[in-house]
């Protein structure tokens, strides 16, 4: 799936300059924004490509051997967590050279991406679990992330700016912080409800 | 404000045009539905 | 396949009767009319401040149905009636009419009074988002087919949004709160005061009716959609009973031998 999404990903970064402009300046200004919607709405296919890939025999054979539907789903999410980390790197990567992002403070983005790479996860874990074996489920998940996924949005993209005009991050950080938790519960306490719908 | 009843006009309009239309539809698979419920017996 | 257990839909569906709803909701809706219209023009906005008189009262329902959408998905995770699972699809429905109307209504009224359709406020930057929460919602709906399911799950997305919502709120007004704009675009601190908040009051009045009376007969249609569907599975399904069919057979034989 990376190897989808990844260069996909890097096209989007591309193109956005040939559309509205080089202006260097501008583009400083936009990369930090622009870099994390490209990781939430593309990234999230990442967490989702997991759990449809599950087939129908292997659910049926984790329900019947009693495997908890919560340790399932967590352990989806770190799989998903995972891949989406490698994710934000190469990108950010791709976005730090095509927009010239000064890399000021960049021992928090062991903190940043990390939390923001976990809080899609948990986002895309869920509602990948939500919208499985349905025919369209896989083109619903963005939709269904998007706009619950503005916080994560936020937080991710004011600690970079933070971080670059040399600003508090800490409270866009627990900001972060807090998304993760909240759906880390959602997704435990709906864990069986939902399995017992497949 | 030049043309304000204009754009008064405009929003009244969209609202009758929304809650209308959204009525109408409602109203016309309701009739829909029943007849098909009393074809099935 | 799964059975919807739901005793609703076994008794005979007869169309809506006169309900009081229906007599209620027009009078309301002609009295806030006519509040709306003769009540004095506001002071700095001038006529097009009768916009706000539907905008306000429709913004205030949009809130409301996404509320009881939440509630009822809650309600059917606990009870797993389905009727609970026909209110939050039904406000869900009535709710996105409202809050696309919220939307245009404030653009309507936002180019006239501010220059621009859109001025990225907190307020209006929330319902556009909690706009796009509906629509994932109700396109979930729409793409399963096993009602059970589709409740369960679509219960399971309106939880997601339970918790996550208040974070959403909390984040895009504390970033607006950063980010003022130069020129104050504050559609919300207008001198509104007097007859013109009640007119606002009565028009929420009206719509609160409204959307009451919507959900009402949208609730009716999934009941009667509902019973359709659980009569055309019965008659696919083969009944043991077309299996008995000998006896004139053997009565026969017996009169035979």
């Amino acid at each position: 799936m990376l190897w989808i999404t990844v260069p996909f990903g890097a096209v989007a970064l591309l193109l956005v300059p040939l559309a509205i402009g080089t202006d260097l300046a501008l583009l400083r200004d936009i990369g930090p924004g622009l870099y994390w919607v490209i990781v939430m709405l593309f990234g999230v296919l990442v967490a989702v490509r997991r759990t449809t890939m599950d087939s129908g025999g292997q659910r049926d054979l984790a329900a019947r051997l009693g495997i908890d539907p919560a340790a399932t789903f967590v352990g989806r999410v770190l799989a998903s967590g995972t891949l989406l980390l490698a994710f934000e790197a190469v990108l950010g990567v791709v976005a730090v050279a095509l927009y010239d992002i000064p890399l000021e403070g960049w021992p928090f983005l062991l903190l940043i991406l990390p939390l923001a790479g976990a809080g899609l996860a948990l986002l895309g874990t869920l509602a990948g679990t939500v919208v499985a074996t349905l025919p369209s489920g896989t083109a619903l998940v963005p939709l269904l992330v998007a706009p619950l996924a503005v916080p994560l949005l936020l937080g991710a993209t004011h600690a970079l700016e933070g971080l670059q005009n040399d600003r508090s991050i800490l409270s866009w950080m627990l900001l972060m912080v807090l998304v993760v938790l909240v759906v880390a519960i959602a997704g435990v306490l709906t864990a069986r409800p939902l399995q017992e719908t497949q | 404000m030049s043309g304000g009843w204009q754009w008064v006009a405009f929003g009244y309009a969209t609202s009758a045009v929304v809650l209308g239309g959204y009525l109408w539809y409602l109203l016309g698979r309701t009739a829909q539905a029943f007849r098909r419920r009393r074809e099935l017996g | 396949m799964t059975t919807a257990t739901d005793a609703a839909t076994t008794e005979a569906v007869s169309p809506a009767g006169k309900h009081w709803l229906d007599i209620a909701t027009p009078i309301a809706v002609v009295i806030a009319l006519g509040f709306a219209f003769f009540t004095p023009p506001e002071a700095t906005q001038g006529e097009v401040a009768r916009i706000l008189y539907i905008h306000a009262p429709a913004a205030w329902i949009a809130y409301l149905a996404f509320g009881v959408t939440l509630v009822a998905s809650g309600g059917y995770l606990v009870t797993k009636q389905m009727r609970w699972d026909r209110l939050a699809a039904a406000s869900a429905e009535v709710g996105v009419v409202f809050t696309g109307l919220t939307i245009a209504l404030g653009m309507i009224w936002a180019k006239p009074t501010w220059g621009v359709w859109w001025t990225w406020d907190a307020r209006l930057t929330l319902t556009a988002i909690m706009f796009f929460v509906y629509l994932g919602y109700l396109s979930l709906r729409r793409a399963i087919a096993d009602p059970v399911a589709r409740a369960r799950r679509s219960a399971v997305l309106g939880m997601l949004a339970v918790v996550q919502v208040p974070l959403v709120h909390f984040s895009v007004i504390w970033w607006r709160g950063l980010h003022q704009p130069p020129t104050v675009l504050r559609p919300d601190e207008m001198q509104i005061d007097g007859i013109l908040l009640t007119a606002v009051w009565v028009g929420v009045v009206a719509f609160s009716l409204v959307y009451a009376a919507l959900v009402r007969r949208r609730m009716l249609l999934a009941r009667l959609e509902a019973s359709i569907e659980q009569a055309l599975r019965s008659e696919s399904v083969p009944v043991a009973g077309d299996a008995v069919a000998l006896p004139e057979v053997l009565a026969d034989r017996v009169e035979a031998s």
